[in-house]
């Protein structure tokens, strides 16, 4: 904490040795901390590469003990949603309409309430852009 | 942001920028105050699955609605989720932007790594939470795994800390993009601040705390405007995760709000429940905004 | 024969309305593996034997999900050509509001009225005399199901009723057994209690406040004595830590729970584990006490529209959902029983065989769903669901609320 008047880093104090007790705190808690980021993460691909059985016996960190694709093809294109077996595709293609004309519209009203808000600043402009 | 603006002087003056307003002004006033307005006179109304304006009831869904246990629990649930989000979200969030702004290596790989969560729904993020808080399957069985018999962790099913269990994946998702706004407040502090603080021998901490954060402020509100509005709207976690429970452990109240409306066809007891929704926004905003742009006209 | 009855009156109608081709959007929330299989029958006899097409508007997830979907669909001018609801006072605005279709005329070429059984199910469809949907099947809540293998294991014979079962239950506590395996869904908080107050409370108590509204009877000994036995079943489900309902009928198929109490539709779950009614599970209607069913069920409703081919498309649809064969092919497939009594089920299993039997005596109830509004249901759940969550939740108080809910009830 005390080694900071050296250089003129740019901003934040850089620790000099790689392996200096302040370095190993800091990696130390970014590596902790990414482990509770990462698990969800992990877990998702693990039980999707696991067979239904497996799924069933095991918790939820063990890896898989039989690599099987079987549940993403049928996530993706067979999976029934009543009688039509079409699978996430039809959904993602509807994310994919749906996304379009929503980026188009909101860039192009956001853009013009932008530039209004930016030249005229009426009484209570702030409610619109609370900054 | 610096008030550059000019005075509007008449009608002619900035123009364009008038028109330009147009759409954004008329949204505002036909959806926000038009919509809330009409939610709010049917929350007097008795209405069931369709609006009926003209069955008048006055109070009578209001004094429902706090008379209902499940109602109180709710705004229980979100006071506890929301002191309890914010306060985590803000100094996790902060955190980590102090920690990666150290000018460590690999930055780009721990701001996606904290980041990526924000990317996943509410419903993706509570099923993967659930199994991994499930007793049977998750961290609780792998610690017993491991010989510690007696090892009990499983929020999801004690009623007293199943908040917590949500709390847990909330702040998960959310916290991650509190990191990166409060990482572009840090990279937007003049650098001549932190030389100051080193030449005047001041340790690091001490410089963040007194110097940096009230430096960020306006970083903060915009954090804290974001976080509460998705703290208000809680609602897909909780139904992924545990859909109310155990019990009505884990209620909320946008939950309350979109059940009564639709499950129990009773539109009158949902608008009522949304209109109180409303007010507490209110008796939050209204403090804060008078603080906010009343002592800027001042000064 | 009836066959050539039904087709026959099929006929006349689609020969008056001077069919055309349409494609009907037919919304409903059957996905599970069974039911998809029960709704393609549907969509079979649809597409084979009319010149209609069935458009599947399936809708993922619970009732709970796909009625708000369905129901702003039909307000909103956008309406499906025909759609499930659990039949009973769910739909009551919609038909005020004159939006569904009024299928009198079918329903009087069909004959309807003389081969629906129990008739409680087509009243459930019917207005100010006039009938707007069309049952298709009979799901009932009243019965146990109970495990052999974990009753073995306890060392105890497998109980015969309600009161057998609370005797076993320490046994089954000793065995490392979860002696009642309960969701902790609100529906079946309230459904399990449903059950327990016809068995325990008895019929008329039972009438007296689900369709009269009695909240004296309610806040009555009939149902202390209801109100202690579910604390005490409280304890006894103590330990099922799950929350969907075929997670429940699991621990039940496994032996690792003693019993549940659930709906017919928990039948499908042992049917697809492989297991034999009376050798490795017993079903119990109304636990064993009151050989009594509820007839809640599903119902197809169809919404109006302007394009009279489709009204004729819909009119045909309503007539074909309850023809003999459509009816045998979609219940086997479903488990639940069907709504005419002159139809051969020979091919039904042990449980089914006993509900056919009890429907067949006329020891039928209407069902909470066609007596009590959404919303005093939504409050009955809530209520059910924090009672059996919360131990500290005395049963004096819980009946206390539960008069308060009936008494303000309409």
């Amino acid at each position: 904490m005390a080694d900071l008047t050296a250089a003129s880093e740019p901003r934040g104090p850089k620790p000099r040795r790689s392996l200096s007790p302040t370095n190993i705190m800091l990696y130390g808690t970014l590596l902790l901390v990414s482990v509770y980021y990462l698990l969800p993460l992990y877990v998702m691909i693990v039980t999707s590469l696991k067979g239904m059985p497996e799924i069933r016996l095991g918790n939820v960190f063990s890896p898989p003990v039989e690599v099987t694709f079987e549940p993403w093809v049928k996530a993706w294109a067979e999976a029934c949603t009543g009688i039509n077996c079409e699978g996430l595709s039809r959904g993602f293609w509807n994310s994919v309409a749906i996304l379009i004309p929503s980026v188009f519209v909101s860039i192009s009203v956001a853009s013009v309430s932008g530039y209004a808000l930016a030249n005229w600043r009426f009484k209570g402009s702030e409610t619109f852009l609370p900054s | 942001m610096a008030d550059t603006a000019r005075k509007p002087n008449g009608l002619t003056r900035n123009l364009t920028a008038k028109i330009a307003s147009v759409p954004m002004i008329a949204t505002a006033l036909v959806i926000f105050i038009g919509c809330t307005a009409w939610t709010i006179y049917h929350s007097f109304t008795r209405s069931r699955l369709l609006p009926a304006p003209d069955k008048w009831v006055g109070l009578d869904q209001y004094e429902r609605l706090w008379n209902t246990r499940r109602w109180l629990v709710s705004i229980e649930n979100l006071a506890i989720y929301g002191i309890c989000s914010l306060i985590l979200s803000l100094v996790i969030g902060f955190t980590l932007a102090a920690l990666l702004d150290r000018k460590i290596r690999g930055e780009n790989v721990f701001r996606t790594i904290f980041l990526y969560p924000f990317a996943l729904s509410f419903i993706v993020t509570g099923l993967a939470w659930q199994w991994i808080l499930n007793p049977d399957f998750g961290i609780q069985s792998v610690v017993q795994g491991w010989g510690w018999e007696s090892f009990a962790f499983d929020p999801l099913n004690n009623r007293e800390i199943a908040i917590y269990g949500i709390l847990i994946a909330g702040i998960w998702q959310g916290s991650g993009f509190v990191m990166v706004l409060m990482l572009a407040g840090l990279r937007g502090i003049d650098e001549e601040i932190w030389k100051a603080a080193r030449v005047d021998g001041i340790p690091t901490w001490k410089t963040y705390i007194f110097v940096i954060i009230p430096m960020m402020r306006p970083v903060f509100v915009t954090a804290l405007v974001i976080i509460a509005s998705g703290i208000i709207k809680v609602y897909d976690l909780v139904v992924a995760q545990t859909s109310g429970g155990p019990g009505i452990a884990t209620e909320v109240p946008a939950k309350y709000v979109i059940e009564k409306m639709f499950q129990s066809q009773n539109l009158g007891q949902g608008f009522a429940a949304s209109t109180m929704m409303l007010l507490s926004v209110l008796v939050v905003l209204i403090p804060w905004a008078y603080l906010e742009f009343g002592g800027k006209r001042r000064g | 024969m009836k066959a050539i009855k039904t087709l026959l009156g099929c006929t006349a109608i689609c020969a008056a309305s001077a069919a055309s081709a349409a494609d009907l959007e037919v919304t409903h929330w059957w996905t599970s593996g069974g039911e998809a299989a029960a709704v393609s029958e549907f969509a079979k006899a649809f597409n084979e034997k009319t010149d209609h097409n069935w458009v599947d508007g399936a809708i993922a997830g619970s009732g709970g999900t796909a009625r708000p979907i369905i129901i702003s669909r039909i307000l909103g001018g956008d309406p499906m050509g025909a759609t499930q609801l659990n039949h009973g006072r769910q739909a009551e605005e919609l038909i005020e509001a004159g939006l569904l279709l009024d299928l009198t005329d079918v329903a009087e070429a069909e004959g309807w009225k003389d081969i629906v059984n129990p008739s409680s199910l087509l009243d459930a469809c019917t207005l100010d005399g006039r009938i707007y949907c069309a049952p298709v099947n009979i799901h009932s809540w009243q019965w146990m199901w109970l495990s052999h293998q974990a009753f073995a294991d306890a060392g105890q014979p497998v109980p015969a009723n309600w009161d057998e079962f609370v005797a076993s239950a320490p046994a089954l506590v000793e065995a490392g057994k979860v002696p009642l395996a309960m969701g902790q869904q609100p529906w079946q908080s309230a459904g399990a209690f449903g059950v327990m107050t016809i068995a325990i409370a008895g019929i008329d108590a039972w009438r007296e406040v689900t369709v009269n509204k009695n909240a004296d009877v309610a806040a009555g000994p009939e149902y202390a004595k209801v109100f202690e036995a579910a604390a005490n079943a409280r304890e006894m489900a103590a330990d099922s830590n799950v929350q969907d309902w075929n997670q429940a009928t699991n621990l039940v198929i496994t032996g690792k729970a003693g019993a549940q109490i659930m709906g017919d539709w928990a039948q499908g779950e042992f049917q697809v584990a492989g297991q034999t009614a009376g050798e490795d599970y017993t079903c119990l209607p109304g636990l064993g006490v009151n050989q009594l069913l509820d007839t809640a069920g599903d119902a197809f409703y169809f919404p109006k529209q302007d394009d009279p081919a489709i009204e004729a498309a819909q009119k045909e649809l309503a007539a074909l959902l309850l023809s003999p064969d459509v009816q045998v092919a979609f219940n086997l497939k479903k488990g639940s029983l069907p709504i005419r009594g002159d139809i051969d089920l020979s091919a039904a299993n042990d449980c089914m065989q006993k509900g056919l039997e009890i429907l067949a005596s006329g020891n039928i109830l209407p069902s909470g769903d066609m007596n009590l509004s959404p919303d005093t249901q939504g409050q009955i759940e809530d209520l059910m669901v924090e009672f059996w969550n919360d131990p500290s939740y005395s049963a004096a108080d819980a009946q206390e609320r539960y008069a308060e809910i009936i008494a303000d009830a309409d």
